[in-house]
C-alpha cells in the first residue's frame, strides 16, 4: 500500500510536498475536535515527508536538479512532521479551537518553507515564504491566549517581517532588471546586464531570508517570539521556521554565488553576516537565563557557520552547509521539543536537578548540547569538521576559527546547562504533570536524537548533502 | 535623471521611511501603518523597475495580508493590555516574566 | 586469522571493556557494600589481566584491532594493539588492581557519602586513558581525550560544595578549550595535507611537510594536549586538587598525565615521524617552556603544604619530563619518555595512595604533620620513601632510568640545556619530597597519631606496597623494553 501511494505521488511530488500540508491545514480547521484535527494534521505532514524524502532521494541520485532544494525540503518537511506529531503532547496549552487554528498555521508554515524551496522563481519564493512567515507570525499569537507576552512576540515578528519582505520585494524588482530573468537556475550562467543592481537586489533578498531565519544581528525579533511563545510555537519556530529560511537562503545563495559578475560580492557578504552571526549568536546564548531563547540564540550562531560554509562557494562548502543545516534542525527538535516536554519552567535556573527528575527529557537536550558543542560522534561534530576541512582548504583560515568559536562557546553555555541538569540539585518541584499524551512528544525527541547520533554513521547523509552539492556545481559556468 | 530614476528613489526613500518608522514607532498602529507604507514604497520600486506583473501581484497579496494580520492584533493588543504604546507593552511583559519566574521558584 | 590473533583482539576488547563493565556495576549494584567492592577489584584485575595477556601478545608479534564506527570518509574511530599503546594500557591497568581496592579501602574509612559514584568514575577515568593508549589513529585519539575530560571532571566535583563545582568548570573548561580550540583544527589540518588521521611508524606526512607548516601543527598538537599541563595550558592542575585522593589516583597517576604522556608520544612517532626534524624551532620552544615549567613546578611544589597540591605540582614537574623527551625527534628520547610516564605513574600512585590512606587514618594532609608518622604508618610510609625515591630520580628506582635516558638523549642531540633543566627538577624534587619522606621515617613519633582506633586496613596498605615495588620492575625489565618499543621508532620497509 505504501508502495502504491509513493508509485501515485512521484509524478506530482512537488505540489504534494506542498499541497498536502494546506490541504491537511484547511482539514484539521474544519475538524470537530482537537484531537481528530491533531491526527489529520500529523498524518498530512506524514505523508508530505515521506513523499518529499523519497523526491529528494529519486532527485539526488538522478542528477540535473536543484540539488540544494530537494535536500532542504525533505529535511523541512521531515522537521514539520516530527514537530506536528509532537504537537500531540501540547494540545491542553490551548482551547479546543486555539488549537486546531494552532495546527493548521504549523501545517502552513511548513508548507509555505517547503514551497520556498521548491519554486523555482523568485516570485515563488517570495509568495511561499511570506505565506510560511505569516502563519509563524499567527502561531505566535496564538500562544497570547495563555502568556499575553506572546502577542508583543508576534507583533516584533510581524514589524521585522514586514520590512523584510519589504527589501525582498525590492530585490526582485532589482534582480529582474539587473539580470533580466527571475528564475534561479539561469542565474549562474545568464549574462548579467547591470552587475551593480543585480548584485544589489540579491543582497536583499539574502538579507530579508536571513531576518527571517533569525541570523545575528538581524534577529531583533527572537528574544521576545521566542521568549514568551508556547512549547508549540517555538519548536515550529525552530526546527522549521528558522530551518526552511535558512535553507532557502542557502539555496538562493547556491545560485548566485557562482554567478561571475556578482557571485564574490554576495559571498563576501554572506560571510561577514555569518561571522557576526557566530560571534553575536554565541554570546547571547552565554548571556541567555531562558531555555527557549538558549536555543534560538544558539541557532543563530549555527545558522552563522551555515552562511560562512554557503559563503566558501565550492562543492565542499555547500556540502558542509547541508550538512550543518541537518545538525541545526536535529538540536532544535531536541532542545525546543524537549522545552516542550518540560511545560512553564523555562528559566535555566529552574532546571536544575532536572536528570533525576525527568531523565529522558533531560538526556534527549544533553545530547542536543553536545551537538552544539561539537562533541565528538555527534552529528555537531560532523558539521564543524566539514566546514572546517573546507576553509582550510579554500584558504579561509578565520573561517575555521569562526568553528571553534563556536564549539568553544558552546562548550560554555552548554556544558552550564548539562551542569545544571546533572549536578546542581533541584530547588523546586518539578511540574512538568502527568498528562499521558506528553509521551507523543517522545517520537520527534527520539527523531532528534537519532539524527545526532547519524555522527556515528554519517555516510547516507555525507552522500546526499555531496549529491546535493555536485548537481548545484553542474548547473555553474 | 530618468523619471524611472526619480520613481525608483522615491519608492527607496518611502520604503526607507516606513521602516524607520515601523522599527522606532513608540505607537503600534503608526508602527503598521509605516509597514504599509513600506511595502507601498517596495511596490513601487517594483513598478519603476519594470517587474513582471506577477512580481507585483505578489508583493500586493503579501502587504494586504500583513496589513490584516497588523490590524487584528492591534485589536488583541488593545484588548489584553489596554494600551497600543510599545514601552507600556514591553513594561508590562517584563513585569509579568520576572513575576512568574518568582512564582516558579517558590513552589 | 590464526587463534592469537582472535585471543589478541579478545583481550584488546577486554582492556577496555573491563573497567566500562566495571564502572556500570558499580552503579548498578552499590549495595552490598561487599559486593560492590567485589566487583569493583574482580573487574579492575581482570581488565588489567586482559592487558598483560595483550602485551604478551603484541611481543609476540600478534596484532589486533577494533572498528566501533566510521563517522567519516577514510576516519575510523578504531584501537589497536601496538607496543606503545598495550604498555601503556597495561600499566594503567596493571596499577587500576591496587588503585581499586584502594579506593573499596578509602570509602570505608572516610565514609564516603557517595562511594558507587566515586569507584564508578574512577573507573571511567582508566576507561578513556586506556582508550588514548589503545587509539590507532588521531581522531579516536581526540575522542578517547574527550571522553577522559568529561570521565574526569565528576571527580574534581565529587565534595559537592560550590568550590568544587567551580573548580570542576574551570577543569573542564582548561581541558576542553585547548583539545576543541587547539587539537582539533590541528587534527583537521592534518587531514587536509595528508588525507589519513592513521597512527604509522614514520608518520603520515609522506614527502615531507614545510618548515611553518610543522612548526605550527606541532604547536598547537602540544597545546592541545593540555593534560601533560605544558604551561600555558596547565590551569586545570591547580583546580582538580579540589578531588578526593582516590580521584586524585585516578586523575594524575592513571588517567590524566598518562593519556597525555602517551598521546603525545604517539603524535611525536606516528603522525610526525622523521617530519619533527622539520618543525625543530616549535620543538625547541617547546621544550624550554616545558624544561623551565617543570622546574618552576617543582618550586612551587616546595611552597605548597597541602600534600595534594605539592605532589600535584610534583606530578608535573615528572610530565613535563615525557614532553622533552618526546619532542627530542631521537627514538632515544621517544624511549626516555616513554620509560618516564612508566615511572610517574607508579610513583605517582602510590605517594597519592599513601597521602590518602595517611588522611583517611589520621586526618592530616598538610606536610608539616607527617613528621614521625612512618614510625606508627611503617607500611605505608615504607612504600611512600620508595616511590618518592624514584620521582626524585634515585636509582635503582624507575625515576633513575627514565631520567638516565632522557638526559643521555638530550646530550646526544646537542641540547645541554634541556639535560641540565632535567637535573635541576630533578634536585627540586629531591628539596619537595626528600626531607618530607625522612621527617617521617626518622622523627619522632606523635602521640596521637590516628583517628580511627585500628589503623590503616590492609586494604589501604597492601595497595601502596604494591605499587611502591612496581617503581623497582624497571630496574629489570629495561632492556626487554627497548627491544620490544623499538618498532615505534622503525618504519616498516
Amino acid at each position: 500500500m505504501f508502495g502504491l501511494f509513493l508509485d501515485w505521488a512521484r509524478p506530482h511530488a512537488a505540489l504534494i510536498v506542498f499541497a498536502a500540508p494546506l490541504a491537511g491545514a484547511a482539514l484539521a480547521v474544519l475538524a470537530p475536535m482537537a484531537r481528530l484535527a491533531w491526527l489529520i494534521a500529523a498524518v498530512c505532514a506524514i505523508a508530505a515527508a515521506v513523499v518529499a524524502l523519497d523526491f529528494a532521494a529519486r532527485g539526488l541520485s538522478g542528477g540535473g536538479g536543484d540539488g540544494a532544494g530537494l535536500f532542504a525540503t525533505a529535511l523541512v518537511a521531515c522537521c514539520a512532521a516530527a514537530a506536528l506529531v509532537g504537537a500531540g503532547a501540547l494540545l491542553t496549552d490551548w482551547g479546543p479551537r486555539a488549537g486546531r487554528y494552532a495546527l493548521a498555521l504549523a501545517l502552513c508554515v511548513g508548507a509555505g518553507w517547503s514551497g520556498a524551496l521548491l519554486a523555482p522563481d523568485l516570485v515563488g519564493v517570495f509568495l511561499a515564504a511570506e505565506t510560511a512567515w505569516l502563519a509563524s507570525v499567527a502561531l505566535v499569537a496564538l500562544s497570547g491566549e495563555r502568556d499575553r507576552g506572546a502577542l508583543n512576540g508576534a507583533l516584533g515578528m510581524l514589524g521585522a517581517g514586514g520590512v523584510a519582505s519589504a527589501l525582498f520585494v525590492l530585490g526582485i524588482g532589482l534582480i529582474g532588471r539587473g539580470v533580466g530573468t527571475l528564475q534561479l537556475a539561469a542565474l549562474p550562467a545568464v549574462q548579467i546586464a547591470m552587475p551593480g543592481l543585480a548584485a544589489t537586489g540579491v543582497g536583499l533578498v539574502l538579507a530579508a531570508l536571513a531576518l527571517k531565519a533569525g541570523v545575528a544581528p538581524l534577529h531583533v525579533w527572537v528574544g521576545a517570539a521566542y521568549g514568551r511563545a508556547g512549547g508549540f510555537a517555538s519548536l515550529v519556530l525552530g526546527a522549521v521556521g528558522a530551518v526552511g529560511a535558512l535553507a532557502a537562503l542557502v539555496r538562493v545563495a547556491a545560485f548566485a554565488i557562482p554567478a561571475p559578475a556578482i557571485g564574490a560580492g554576495v559571498a563576501m557578504s554572506l560571510a561577514g553576516l555569518g561571522a557576526a552571526s557566530v560571534v553575536v549568536g554565541s554570546l547571547q546564548a552565554i548571556g541567555a537565563s531562558n531555555l527557549r531563547r538558549l536555543a534560538a540564540y544558539a541557532g543563530a550562531a549555527q545558522a552563522g557557520a551555515v552562511l560562512i560554509s554557503a559563503a566558501l562557494g565550492s562543492m565542499a562548502g555547500f556540502a558542509a552547509a547541508l550538512v550543518q543545516l541537518f545538525a541545526m534542525a536535529a538540536v532544535a527538535i531536541v532542545l525546543l521539543g524537549g522545552g516542550a516536554a518540560l511545560g512553564g519552567v523555562q528559566a535555566l535556573h529552574l532546571l536544575n536537578g532536572l536528570g533525576r527528575r525527568a531523565p529522558f527529557t533531560a538526556a534527549a537536550i544533553s545530547l542536543g548540547g553536545l551537538s552544539l558543542m561539537g562533541a565528538p560522534l555527534t552529528i555537531g561534530f560532523l558539521g564543524r569538521w566539514r566546514l572546517i576541512e573546507a576553509g582550510v582548504g579554500a584558504g579561509w583560515w578565520w573561517a575555521a576559527g569562526a568553528a571553534i568559536a563556536a564549539s568553544l562557546a558552546g562548550v560554555f553555555y552548554c556544558g552550564r546547562l548539562i551542569e545544571r541538569l546533572y549536578v546542581r540539585r533541584a530547588a523546586a518541584a518539578f511540574t512538568g504533570g502527568d498528562n499521558p499524551w506528553r509521551l507523543a512528544l517522545a517520537p520527534a525527541l527520539l527523531a532528534g536524537v537519532g539524527a545526532i547520533g547519524l555522527g556515528l554513521a554519517p555516510d547516507g547523509l555525507l552522500r546526499a548533502a555531496a549529491a546535493a552539492a555536485a548537481q548545484l556545481w553542474d548547473g555553474a559556468p | 535623471m530618468a523619471p524611472d530614476g526619480i520613481l525608483l528613489a522615491g519608492a527607496v526613500a518611502l520604503l526607507m521611511a516606513g521602516a524607520v518608522t515601523a522599527w522606532t514607532s513608540a505607537n503600534v498602529t503608526k508602527r503598521i501603518a509605516a509597514l504599509a507604507l513600506a511595502q507601498i514604497g517596495a511596490l513601487a520600486g517594483l513598478s519603476a523597475l519594470g517587474a513582471p506583473s506577477a512580481a507585483s501581484v505578489a508583493g500586493i497579496v503579501a502587504a494586504f495580508a500583513q496589513l490584516t494580520l497588523g490590524v487584528a492584533l492591534i485589536v488583541r493588543l488593545q484588548e489584553t493590555y489596554n494600551s497600543v504604546e510599545a514601552p507600556e507593552l514591553d513594561a508590562a511583559d517584563a513585569l509579568s516574566e520576572s513575576q512568574s519566574q518568582n512564582k516558579l521558584g517558590d513552589a | 586469522m590464526g587463534w592469537g590473533a582472535v585471543s589478541a583482539e579478545l583481550a584488546l576488547w577486554g582492556a577496555l571493556a573491563a573497567p566500562i563493565a566495571q564502572a556500570l556495576l558499580v552503579l548498578v549494584l552499590p549495595r552490598p557494600p561487599g559486593l560492590r567492592d567485589t566487583l569493583h577489584i574482580l573487574f579492575a584485575c581482570a581488565g588489567a589481566g586482559c592487558a598483560f595477556y595483550l602485551v604478551v601478545a603484541v611481543a609476540g608479534g600478534e596484532g589486533a584491532r577494533m572498528v566501533l564506527a566510521r563517522p567519516l570518509p577514510d576516519v575510523d574511530l578504531a584501537f589497536s594493539a601496538e607496543p606503545l599503546g598495550a604498555l601503556i594500557a597495561a600499566l594503567i591497568l596493571g596499577l587500576g588492581a591496587p588503585h581499586a581496592m584502594h579506593t573499596a579501602g578509602m570509602v570505608r574509612a572516610t565514609r564516603e557519602k557517595a562511594p558507587a559514584r566515586l569507584m564508578a568514575f574512577c573507573a571511567l577515568a582508566i576507561a578513556a586513558a586506556v582508550a588514548v593508549a589503545l587509539s590507532a589513529n588521531l581522531f579516536s585519539l581526540f575522542v578517547a581525550s574527550q571522553a577522559l575530560i568529561v570521565a574526569t571532571f565528576p571527580l574534581v566535583a565529587h565534595p559537592g560544595d560550590e568550590d568544587s563545582r567551580r573548580a570542576a568548570g574551570i577543569f573542564l573548561g582548561t581541558l576542553f578549550a585547548s583539545s576543541i580550540g587547539l587539537f582539533l583544527p590541528a587534527m583537521v589540518w592534518t587531514y587536509a595535507i595528508s588525507g589519513a588521521l592513521e597512527f604509522q611508524p614514520g608518520g603520515v606526512f609522506v614527502g615531507g611537510i614545510d618548515a611553518i607548516t610543522a612548526n605550527v601543527l606541532l604547536t598547537l598538537f602540544v597545546l592541545g594536549l593540555a593534560m601533560t599541563a605544558i604551561p600555558p595550558m596547565h590551569g586545570w592542575l591547580r583546580a582538580s586538587t579540589r578531588a578526593p585522593f582516590p580521584g586524585l589516583v585516578s586523575i594524575y597517576a592513571l588517567a590524566i598525565f598518562p593519556a597525555g604522556g602517551v598521546g603525545l608520544l604517539k603524535i611525536a612517532a606516528f603522525v610526525f615521524g622523521p617530519a619533527l626534524n622539520d618543525a625543530a624551532l616549535a620543538a625547541r620552544a617547546l621544550m624550554v617552556l616545558a624544561g623551565v615549567g617543570m622546574c618552576v613546578a617543582a618550586l612551587l611544589a616546595l611552597s605548597k603544604q597541602d600534600l595534594r597540591e605539592r605532589l600535584a605540582y610534583s606530578c608535573v614537574a615528572q610530565s613535563l619530563a615525557v614532553v622533552i623527551g618526546a619532542l627530542l625527534a631521537l627514538p632515544a628520547g621517544l624511549f626516555a619518555a616513554a620509560l618516564q610516564i612508566v615511572a610517574l605513574s607508579c610513583a605517582a600512585a602510590t605517594l597519592l595512595m599513601a597521602a590518602g590512606t595517611v588522611a583517611a587514618v589520621t586526618g592530616r594532609v598538610n606536610a608539616a604533620d607527617y613528621a614521625g608518622l612512618g614510625r606508627v604508618m611503617p607500611w605505608t610510609f615504607a612504600g611512600f620513601a620508595l616511590a618518592a625515591a624514584s620521582m626524585i630520580g634515585m636509582p635503582p628506582f624507575s625515576g633513575a632510568w627514565a631520567k638516565l635516558w632522557l638526559i643521555t638523549a638530550a646530550a646526544a642531540s646537542g641540547l645541554v640545556w634541556a639535560a641540565a633543566l632535567v637535573g635541576v627538577a630533578a634536585v627540586l624534587t629531591f628539596a619537595h619530597l626528600g626531607p618530607l619522606a625522612a621527617n617521617a621515617l626518622a622523627a619522632k613519633a606523635p602521640a596521637d597519631a590516628f583517628k580511627r582506633p585500628d589503623g590503616a586496613s590492609i586494604l589501604l596498605a597492601v595497595p601502596v606496597l604494591v605499587s611502591a615495588l612496581a617503581t623497582l620492575w624497571l630496574l629489570v625489565l629495561a632492556n626487554p623494553l627497548a627491544v620490544f618499543l623499538a618498532p615505534i621508532w622503525t618504519p616498516r620497509p
